[in-house]
């Protein structure tokens, strides 16, 4: 059904019905007043979503876990069912992948998630972020986390897990990591892998003292390319334990993989970074996903594995319990000096 | 021959007259393209070095672990030549003595050639992977094994070679096979007459004798070891296992992509390649020194040994049925663990699989992409292979056969960085395009379309057209109406062939996929790295599916023989 072939009459109640589900949704949710729907109805607004249901569909590439796709996907295309959105998980080189859509003019992401913070910072000099708006980007005009070019779309927290067939105990906090049963069994990520994974483990070194490092890489470690098989591993048993692992690994406890979940006081959380690019071929629809990431009812479906920077916006924990990434400094020689130092405690 | 003799002279003088111009401008096109197509990459990357100079030098050896990648890389090659060897000479000595009733299992060698190499990795992980290995955890049950983990890491780089030399032994086993079936009954015959028991026989005249087979078994599994990719990169990574290839590939994977350092990592893949084409070029006009052919095959009628497809048999379970059983459990579990729970099996995963965006898109373009690239490679492999035949033109012909079979030398990983760089700018720029996934494969398949039409052109000899052009029909007609339908079996099964190969195609597909455009292969390995292990499972089986339905017709077209030994 696309929105532009509605006669007034039923677009009308299109958006009553629409701000009712907005308001009672927020309400639930505990979120802020309804958003500005009078912006929704405004004559630039209702041309970005006709022009959006003419194109008909968006490409996304993302580092959100897929209980996140899923949340958000319904949530959109419930609400905006001519635009197709696909997702497609890209974490490694995702700036490279973009960087040759732009030069060759070939077909791909219109709008980019990723864990990069500092990506959108590279590229916004040449000019490659759309400019966001909308009726809910209006909204968070003047919050630290929005620059008018991107934002974090959410806050993934990071928690511990362990396998319940290979340790009796449960592991709790970052301490537990150290214990004699697990010497050669815990699972970490290479600090290569990216520089949010260097902020985690300065912060670490922040929460846990300045020692906590030099004792962790004692522990015979085993080292995994990245998030998802490190968590694959913990469920499968190949590693007993993690502390580097997102909240949707319940999602296996709960389809019956021997594992338990704990999130540690305090947790760090990584920014999903989200912008558009100024060569998107599907500009208008990569608008209307940026705006509806921004919404309430956005932020309540990608809030699932950790916090919204949207205040009011339910999350699995609020904001004020965790350490927001980047906890320690992130130009790159920061980056590069800590690179140096991780190496020889943990590549001997 | 009156209807010949009394023909009108002047329409011949005017054929004659503009057949070889028209000739020669098509020459000239398809040299021109062929040469665009196979160098055309290769000079990029050396324009790269160019450009990048001293500073690509100083990326290309900079950093942690290029002596250790080189010295991964020539272990990795030696290690898995030497058993691919044994295992490929030992396997075919035991196909050409199996007992009536038991020849079927002589196929049995080559199944782990068929099925696609990124899913039977995939497969090997879920057996021995240390803790969680379905495998392991069987072996750990025999005495004196125990433990909680082990006794294989599929992670290590012993096992990596091992792996690799399982999946080369198959071609060293097409290969020294054909060799046998072709030896002379006489020599054995005499041998025997001489006193020779059977084993100091293979020993002291067929192994000899074989000797031409055996190089060119143990160059071809040489050239593809040091190229090997899918396994170091699937099963290397985690234990940070790094040979050349794999380094080629994460110079292209930065951002930005460094070409130069890539190509000056590859550079002696490159020369090696390129060296090995050429030697063999140079052997096959004496290699007919070494073969005993008599048209009476030797082992065919040699006395059976009864216990010779028992190892076949293994060979089979080990490299290919537990890999897909292990596949198989995968799919059908919730999540992957070392207990198996078939009361949890679900088809969950495979709904989910179609479900997520790309993944039916990456079907259908390595579908596509398969047909296409086999019918243009066919097409461009039929007139080159006519070229060399014919050899109307000696010096064009000698080059373009040097040329047609450099895909097959150059390693894969090599031409894929060429093809990203070449294809990523102007004057033909495809990144993004399933066109791309299309020139790609086309230029890959050249060898293996010209050197299948070139063996069936040779087998049907000239005097067919020497009739059709008697009795009037232009070349063009001549090829149409009588080469073409004579040939019809090595084209089906040639297509067939390059399709099969082409589904599972892999290497070259990594590096010049887009965020977008994505085949089976770079879709398994996107969520190998990302994504959760039954759904790789359960992408692993439906690549191996479409494979396997590809092997069918492939056996089909080439009239029931197996269409790798065609080649």
């Amino acid at each position: 059904m696309k929105l532009t072939r509605l006669p007034p009459r039923a677009r009308a109640a299109t958006a009553i019905v629409g701000a009712a589900v907005a308001l009672l949704v927020a309400a639930c949710g505990s979120a802020p007043a309804a958003p500005a729907n009078a912006a929704e109805t405004t004559p630039e607004w209702a041309q970005v979503l006709s022009d959006a249901s003419r194109e008909g569909s968006a490409v996304v590439y993302t580092s959100f876990r897929q209980n996140q796709q899923d949340a958000l996907l319904d949530a959109f295309h419930a609400k905006y069912p001519a635009i197709d959105v696909q997702m497609s998980r890209v974490v490694a080189g995702v700036a490279g992948k973009i960087q040759a859509e732009k030069q060759t003019g070939a077909a791909g992401a219109d709008v980019v998630v990723t864990t990069e913070a500092q990506l959108p910072d590279q590229l916004a000099p040449a000019g490659d972020l759309m400019t966001i708006e909308g009726p809910h980007a209006e909204q968070w005009k003047g919050s630290p986390h929005f620059d008018g070019k991107s934002f974090p779309a959410t806050f993934n927290v990071w928690g511990l897990t362990w396998n319940t067939d290979q340790v009796k105990q449960a592991v709790t906090t970052y301490r537990d990591l150290l214990r004699p049963d697990l010497v050669g069994r815990i699972g970490l990520l290479d600090v290569a892998t990216g520089p949010a994974v260097a902020d985690f483990y300065q912060f670490l070194e922040q929460t846990q003292g300045p020692d906590y490092l030099a004792a962790l890489a004692r522990q015979q470690p085993r080292f995994y390319p990245s998030a998802v098989p490190l968590q694959q591993a913990a469920v499968a048993g190949e590693v007993a334990a993690i502390g580097m692992v997102v909240p949707d690994v319940r999602e296996d406890e709960r389809s019956g993989a021997p594992v338990g979940f704990a999130l540690p006081d305090p947790a760090w959380a990584a920014p999903q970074v989200a912008f558009g690019v100024t060569w998107a071929k599907h500009p208008n629809a990569a608008r209307v996903l940026l705006d509806f990431m921004m919404s309430p009812e956005g932020q309540n479906a990608l809030a699932l594995n950790g916090v919204s920077a949207l205040p009011g916006t339910s999350g699995l924990v609020p904001i004020d319990k965790v350490r927001i990434s980047p906890v320690a400094p992130s130009t790159p020689d920061a980056i590069k000096q800590f690179d140096a130092r991780w190496g020889e405690l943990f590549r001997k | 021959m009156t209807a010949v003799d009394t023909a009108p002279p002047a329409p011949v003088a005017i054929r004659e007259r503009r057949r070889p111009r028209s000739a020669t401008l098509g020459l000239v096109v398809l040299v021109a393209l062929l040469g665009y197509l196979v160098l055309v990459p290769l000079i990029q990357l050396l324009v790269a070095v160019a450009e990048g100079g001293a500073a690509a030098a100083g990326n290309a050896v900079a950093g942690r672990g290029l002596g250790s990648a080189i010295v991964t890389t020539v272990v990795l090659t030696l290690g898995s030549l030497a058993i691919a060897m044994v295992l490929g000479v030992g396997m075919a000595a035991l196909s050409v003595r199996l007992p009536r009733g038991w020849r079927w299992t002589a196929v049995l060698p080559i199944l782990p050639v068929v099925a696609p190499a990124v899913a039977s990795v995939t497969g090997w992980a879920f057996l021995f992977s240390p803790r969680s290995g379905y495998a392991n955890a069987l072996l750990r049950m025999v005495p004196f094994v125990g433990g909680d983990s082990g006794p294989v890491d599929v992670y290590t780089a012993p096992w990596i070679v091992v792996i690799t030399g399982i999946t080369l032994s198959s071609f060293v086993y097409v290969f020294v096979r054909t060799g046998m079936l072709n030896l002379d009954r006489g020599l054995l015959e005499a041998a025997q007459v001489a006193g020779l028991s059977p084993g100091r026989a293979f020993l002291r005249i067929q192994l000899p004798l074989l000797r031409p087979v055996l190089v060119y078994a143990a160059g071809i599994s040489l050239l593809l070891g040091l190229g090997q990719f899918t396994v170091p990169l699937l099963l290397g990574t985690a234990s940070g296992v790094e040979v050349l290839a794999t380094r080629i590939y994460r110079f292209t994977a930065d951002t930005p992509a460094d070409y130069a350092a890539a190509a000056l990592v590859g550079s002696p893949l490159l020369v090696l390649g390129i060296a090995l084409v050429l030697l063999q070029r140079l052997a096959l006009g004496d290699q007919t020194r070494f073969v005993a052919h008599s048209g009476k095959g030797a082992w065919r009628t040699s006395r059976p040994v009864r216990w010779a497809p028992v190892p076949l048999l293994v060979f089979a379970l080990v490299a290919v049925v537990l890999p897909l059983a292990a596949l198989v459990v995968v799919a059908l579990s919730p999540f992957y663990s070392a207990r198996i729970q078939p009361s949890m099996f679900t088809l969950a995963n495979f709904t989910r699989l179609f479900r997520t965006p790309f993944v039916l898109d990456a079907v259908m373009t390595s579908l596509m992409a398969s047909i296409a690239g086999a019918l243009l490679a066919l097409v461009l492999g039929y007139l080159a292979a006519t070229v060399i035949h014919e050899r109307r033109w000696p010096r064009t012909a000698r080059m373009l056969d040097v040329l047609v079979n450099l895909p097959l030398g150059v390693p894969a990983v090599v031409y894929g960085a060429g093809f990203l760089y070449a294809y990523s700018r102007p004057p033909v720029v495809l990144y993004g395009t399933d066109a791309v996934i299309v020139v790609v494969y086309l230029t890959l398949m050249l060898p293996y379309a010209t050197r299948s039409l070139l063996g069936a052109r040779i087998a049907l000899g000239d005097d067919y057209l020497a009739a059709s052009r008697v009795a009037g029909a232009g070349p063009l007609r001549t090829h149409l109406q009588i080469v073409v339908p004579l040939m019809r079996a090595a084209i089906g099964g040639a297509v067939a062939l390059m399709f099969v190969l082409l589904t599972h195609e892999f290497t070259a597909s990594l590096l010049v996929r887009s965020g977008t455009t994505q085949v089976m292969g770079t879709k398994l390995f996107d969520l190998w790295s990302n994504g959760s292990y039954p759904q790789v499972a359960a992408m692993a089986l439906v690549m191996t599916g479409i494979t396997a339905a590809g092997v069918v017709v492939a056996m089909a077209a080439s009239g029931g023989s197996n269409p790798l030994e065609r080649l």
